[in-house]
């Protein structure tokens, strides 16, 4: 299967279980995650793992669970526990062979195009067709990547990339224009970000529009 | 006949009074577990039922497998080379932590197995 057959079919599972558990993505979170895993049968333990090792899938003999690192903090939680998800969708019956491994990295020509800055465009897809290609992981891309690209270059005059600042949500919300706009926020979530100030609630933001 | 949790509590007693620094006494590995003084010597009469957690942490604290405290649990190879592949990249400590996840994954099904009652026939 090449790579983008690979995710095209991803993409298509993604879509089907987003419908069959009624997914919205303005108001997803870690208790609506919580209800997707009872759903499915799969226990979440916390568990001492290894700083490296966000989270781990196991299933044999139908008894499927993930270990998770406790003191993770939300967002990663919450990514670490989708992408375990899509172990449990997609790699279940492979388990057994040990050859479980995500699609491997783009070439090195590849991941240069994409870290430049011109590589971000608006699209919330060809974001994350950035991400994937990139070295770095999605929080740090969309820091650097994203957030970074509005303002001057690090060390600058000006650059505020180390600032926790409310104004880089309205930035992000700028820069994704109309697809925020079909994926807004909800109402319920709304307040909490709005009256956050940090950057933390950028990142939280990004991550409903971008990833999930 | 034992039963599951007999065995536990024989075990926990067997690697409490084997401790390698001196018999330990109920009280002081009730200490170390920070549980009731009394708890233990309950799971060692099988009156207590220790969770997979509290099983994990006795495993942890006397440095041996969760499998120890069940009779017939074996290390199961083919799995575990499984998981060595599947995790390779992990260093050895690392990897010690998925196995012990994976074996306490164990400890818990025949836990649950055997507090699930049989069927009449």
């Amino acid at each position: 299967m090449s790579r983008r057959a690979y995710y095209e079919d991803l993409k298509r599972l993604a879509l089907e279980k987003r419908a069959e558990h009624r997914v919205q993505t303005g108001c997803f979170g870690l208790s609506e995650v919580r209800v997707i895993y009872k759903e499915e049968g799969i226990r979440i333990d916390h568990w001492p793992l290894p700083r490296k090792v966000k989270a781990l899938y196991m299933c044999d003999d139908g008894d499927c669970s993930v270990a998770l690192q406790r003191a993770l903090p939300y967002e990663p939680k919450l990514f670490a526990l989708i992408h375990e998800l899509k172990h449990h969708y997609r790699d279940k019956a492979a388990l057994g062979t040990g050859v479980i491994q995500d699609w491997p990295r783009a070439p090195l020509a590849a991941r240069r195009c994409s870290r430049k800055r011109s590589a971000v465009v608006g699209a919330a897809s060809s974001m994350v067709c950035s991400s994937r290609s990139s070295k770095t992981n999605s929080m740090a891309f969309l820091f650097t990547g994203v957030v970074g690209s509005f303002g001057p270059p690090r060390g600058e005059p000006g650059d505020r990339r180390d600032v926790p600042q409310f104004s880089n949500f309205l930035k992000l919300g700028n820069h994704f224009g109309q697809e925020a706009r079909e994926h807004p926020v909800c109402p319920r979530a709304y307040p909490r970000v709005a009256k956050s100030r940090s950057l933390h609630s950028a990142q939280r933001s990004a991550l409903r529009l971008v990833v999930l | 006949m034992t039963t599951l949790y007999e065995h536990i509590g024989h075990k926990i007693r067997e690697l409490r009074t084997t401790y390698p620094k001196g018999t330990l006494s109920q009280e002081a590995l009730a200490e170390k577990l920070k549980v009731a003084s009394n708890t233990v010597s309950r799971w060692e009469t099988g009156k207590y039922k220790p969770t997979p957690k509290d099983l994990d942490s006795l495993a942890r604290f006397f440095a041996v497998s969760i499998t120890t405290f069940f009779p017939d649990l074996e290390t199961d190879d083919p799995r575990v080379a499984a998981l060595t592949s599947a995790t390779g990249g992990l260093e050895k400590k690392d990897f010690e932590e998925v196995i012990r996840y994976a074996q306490f994954r164990k400890a818990r099904r025949a836990m649950e197995n055997a507090k699930r009652p049989k069927k009449k026939a």
